[in-house]
């Protein structure tokens, strides 16, 4: 039995109960009548949970800056975004992320998250630190292209670390002209 | 008041469904802050916690700047799904005082009369869809009507709410459960005509949607229920036909068959779905309700002794039933109750969305767990009050999860400070022996002195002064051949000599003149670069002095932070173990008023089956007694009429 759809019966058994009422065997049927103090309680009881949410949302909003200041202060920080505009021509299963030669990160999409990525979502899929000075990041896309045939694209980026937070972001775009996927890559200021 | 439930469960689910991600960009719309693509990759998942303290923390620190309207439209939007009214509005007033543009103030409006909705606030619902334009976008129109009609609805403005939905320019499913809700309230308003109409038109719906089926299903039973209770048992049966006879209304569907054929004094006709019932699990009231309803037909039918037997059956069932109530309660008690239905939901949630639990999702509950009192409590299940009770105490849960991770974390945080403070204290007085080592300033020093020797040099256009070392060597050793000729006196060789040395000395200052300003420039050259050296050198000990003395203040300031957490955490989570205990309470309170409610009510069974029974003992007692009135022979067993159940 699908519970959600019963949900309006709720109102469907206010008839129902009126109904068959009138007949000799048959008391009101199984309409859910609560407590009266029931209301009361719930409302006090949702005010207190709402306003615990509420607390414990600027908790982590205060713990997530803490743990960024803490283990990627500014002067270090790096990270790096992954997005996906209209993705026709490529649709992506992992991305695989070297700096200077060391592989720092590697994602596999499950197809909620890619979904996400072609809704307009943007994944911060890395976050590092790194010296002051040139660094090279290369980045691997492999997925399904055109035809579902298997596909496979690297695409890198000098990157000069100066003092301050670097964001990179990559982005799996669809070339129209050539009707493949190309892979850009913009540094944020 | 979140996002499962309203009043009007089904059209709201529609809507609440739809809310928050409505408030969010369109697909494939640039972000102009990749910290506000994060926050959506988060939202689009529908991980609402995770997307709300990604915004709220990239605001805290000064990003997404470039998103505001837009990101207040969408914390708005998820804070309302998420249950957090009261700040959901707020950021909805925020923006219309501040934002001009017709797209933003109508989005604005219109969760502002979804606050006041849910808020029964009707009147302030109204004003604020007033307010909007004409820039919502075409999803958002199409709810605004249905929340409009919602509003007149719940204004007993029946008519306008029917005209709004007749032009409804929707999904069409919404249209369908507007019909349907719209049709029970002009029934309970006494407007039974209009109302009927409407359920049959949504109960003779064509479809194949297995949402839709249901729906029709449930017009069908509101139909044939609502037709009894207006004496019309006629169109009742037309109507109970038309449920399928496996759904979640068949048996309800049955019983009420069997009532109106009852009515139409069609008792054998009403046997054909009491029987049918019986055949069905007992948990099932309706079920019950029919071990009642076929002795009372064979009553009718005159056969009393068959009759009697199955009143005799009816008690001994009801008593077991009321056995089995006593145990689920025992059971809800004891917590087991709740632990099935959370159980259930993250499985379900699971299978549906491939994501863990997380707050303010809505609940996945789409089949019953196997539990007996689960069963007895669908209809409660499905209540308002029951499913946002469970949804709180869900996320009750979560946030106690939540905060036992955190309490980790900062540990390992303070660990970690604990750590580097330790690293620092060893390495410092290594690094502070070794910048000893290095005298800065005599550096600087010689670098100064050099630069004001090429200046004199400059001035003066000393071209020895620019000499290499073998050039000095060679200088020195002239001079010296000069004195030892000098010691020679006027010995006739001392004067060729002395010539001799005069050229090659000559010779070598010709050449430092001519290469004079080739050797300014390049010593120009390193006193540039030198000076770049000495002053990169001094920035790099500044900084490594600042450093020295900023490290003890950063971890400190560091550590402050952190030790700030620990008791906060400390402090949220007794609350959170607190309102889940309170939480807990009022879900087993509601469950166990509901089952004692159920075995009253099959306490009040029994009652009417010994009563019954009593009757026709009596009668039968009559009819033995001499002069006692003539009654018709009582019929050994007896058989349905062949009448047409619901479905079939």
């Amino acid at each position: 039995m699908r519970l959600s759809a019963i949900l309006p019966i709720v109102i469907c058994c206010l008839l129902s109960g009126t109904a068959a009422a009138q007949s000799p065997a048959a008391p009101a049927t199984a309409a859910a009548a609560t407590a009266p103090a029931a209301a009361d309680d719930f409302h006090s009881l949702d005010q207190d949970v709402q306003a615990l949410k509420q607390q414990v949302l600027e908790l982590n909003r205060d713990l997530f800056v803490l743990q960024e200041d803490l283990l990627f202060p500014a002067n270090t920080q790096v990270a790096v975004f992954l997005s996906v505009d209209v993705g026709t021509f490529f649709s992506l299963d992992t991305v695989k992320l070297t700096i200077d030669g060391s592989q720092v990160a590697s994602y596999l999409y499950t197809p909620r998250e890619a979904e996400a990525l072609l809704k307009g979502g943007v994944q911060r899929f890395y976050i590092g630190n790194l010296k002051t000075g040139e660094h090279e990041v290369v980045a691997v896309f492999t997925g399904k292209g055109t035809h579902n045939r298997d596909y496979r694209q690297g695409t890198s980026l000098k990157l000069d670390k100066g003092i301050g937070a670097k964001f990179v972001e990559l982005k799996i775009s669809d070339l129209q002209r050539k009707q493949q996927p190309e892979f850009l890559v913009r540094v944020w200021e | 008041m979140q996002k499962t439930l309203t009043r009007c469960a089904a059209i709201c689910l529609g809507l609440f469904l739809s809310g928050a991600v409505a408030a969010a960009s369109k697909p494939g719309r640039q972000v102009q802050d990749p910290h506000y693509g994060d926050v959506l990759f988060y939202f689009y998942q529908d991980n609402f916690f995770e997307a709300i303290t990604r915004l709220m923390a990239a605001r805290e620190v000064g990003r997404a700047k470039a998103h505001t309207e837009d990101g207040d439209l969408l914390m708005g939007g998820m804070l309302l799904s998420y249950g957090q009214h009261e700040q959901a509005a707020a950021i909805f007033r925020h923006l219309l005082d501040t934002s001009t543009k017709p797209a933003v103030r109508d989005r604005a409006w219109f969760y502002l009369a979804r606050v006041s909705y849910e808020r029964a606030a009707l009147n302030q619902a109204e004003e604020a869809l007033g307010h909007i334009g004409t820039s919502l976008p075409e999803r958002l129109e199409a709810e605004r009507q249905i929340l409009r009609a919602q509003v007149l609805m719940a204004q007993s403005r029946y008519d306008e709410a029917a005209a709004i939905l007749k032009d409804w320019k929707g999904p069409p499913d919404w249209a369908g459960y507007a019909r349907f809700n719209l049709g029970i309230a002009l029934i309970r308003a006494e407007r039974g005509d209009e109302g009927l109409k409407l359920l049959d038109e949504v109960g003779n719906a064509v479809t194949n949607d297995p949402e839709q089926l249901a729906l029709r299903d449930r017009a069908n039973l509101a139909l044939g229920f609502a037709a009894i209770q207006a004496e019309q048992p006629a169109t009742a049966v037309t109507a109970l036909q038309r449920v399928r006879l496996e759904g979640p209304y068949s048996n309800k569907a049955l019983l009420g068959l069997g009532w109106a054929e009852s009515a139409l004094d069609h008792d054998r006709g009403a046997l054909v779905p009491w029987q049918e019932l019986q055949k069905r699990e007992l948990i099932d009231p309706a079920v019950q309700e029919s071990f009642l309803a076929v002795p009372y037909a064979l009553a009718r039918l005159h056969a009393n002794n068959l009759a009697a037997a199955r009143y005799q059956d009816a008690i001994k069932t009801f008593e077991t039933e009321t056995g089995r109530l006593d145990a689920s309660i025992a059971n809800i008690r004891g917590g087991k109750l709740l632990s099935a239905l959370l159980a259930e939901d993250s499985d379900q949630n699971k299978d549906k969305k491939g994501a863990p639990d997380q707050l303010g999702a809505g609940l996945h509950l789409e089949k019953l767990p196997n539990t007996t009192e689960s069963h007895y409590l669908v209809y409660l299940l499905a209540s308002r009050p029951f499913q946002e009770g469970l949804k709180n105490y869900r996320d009750l849960r979560f946030l106690h999860d939540n905060l036992t991770q955190w309490t980790t974390d900062v540990a390992v945080f303070s660990d970690m400070l604990s750590t580097q403070k330790l690293a620092y204290q060893q390495r410092q007085p290594k690094v502070t022996q070794a910048l000893q080592q290095i005298d800065l300033d005599a550096i600087d020093h010689q670098r100064g002195a050099y630069s004001e020797r090429l200046r004199t040099i400059e001035d003066k256009q000393d071209g020895a002064g620019l000499a290499n070392a073998t050039e000095l060597r060679q200088l020195a050793s002239l001079e010296n051949i000069n004195a030892r000729i000098a010691a020679l006196g006027n010995a006739p060789e001392a004067e060729g000599l002395r010539e001799q040395v005069r050229l090659l000395k000559g010779v070598l200052l010709w050449n430092l003149d001519h290469d004079y300003k080739l050797r300014l420039w390049q010593q120009k050259r390193v006193q540039t670069a030198l000076d770049d050296a000495v002053a990169q050198a001094q920035a790099q000990r500044r900084a490594v002095d600042d450093a020295q003395q900023g490290i003890p203040a950063r971890l400190a300031g560091f550590a402050q932070r952190v030790d700030k957490q620990t008791p906060r955490i400390a402090e949220l989570k007794q609350k959170t173990d607190t309102l889940l205990s309170r939480q807990q309470a009022f879900l087993q309170d509601l469950a166990v008023h509901e089952l004692e409610q159920y075995k009253a009510r099959l306490h009040q069974y029994t009652v009417e089956a010994r009563f019954a029974l009593a009757q026709i003992y009596d009668r039968a007692a009559e009819q033995e007694t001499p002069g006692g009135a003539a009654t018709a022979p009582v019929p050994a067993a007896v058989e349905p009429a062949p009448t047409q159940v619901p479905g079939q």
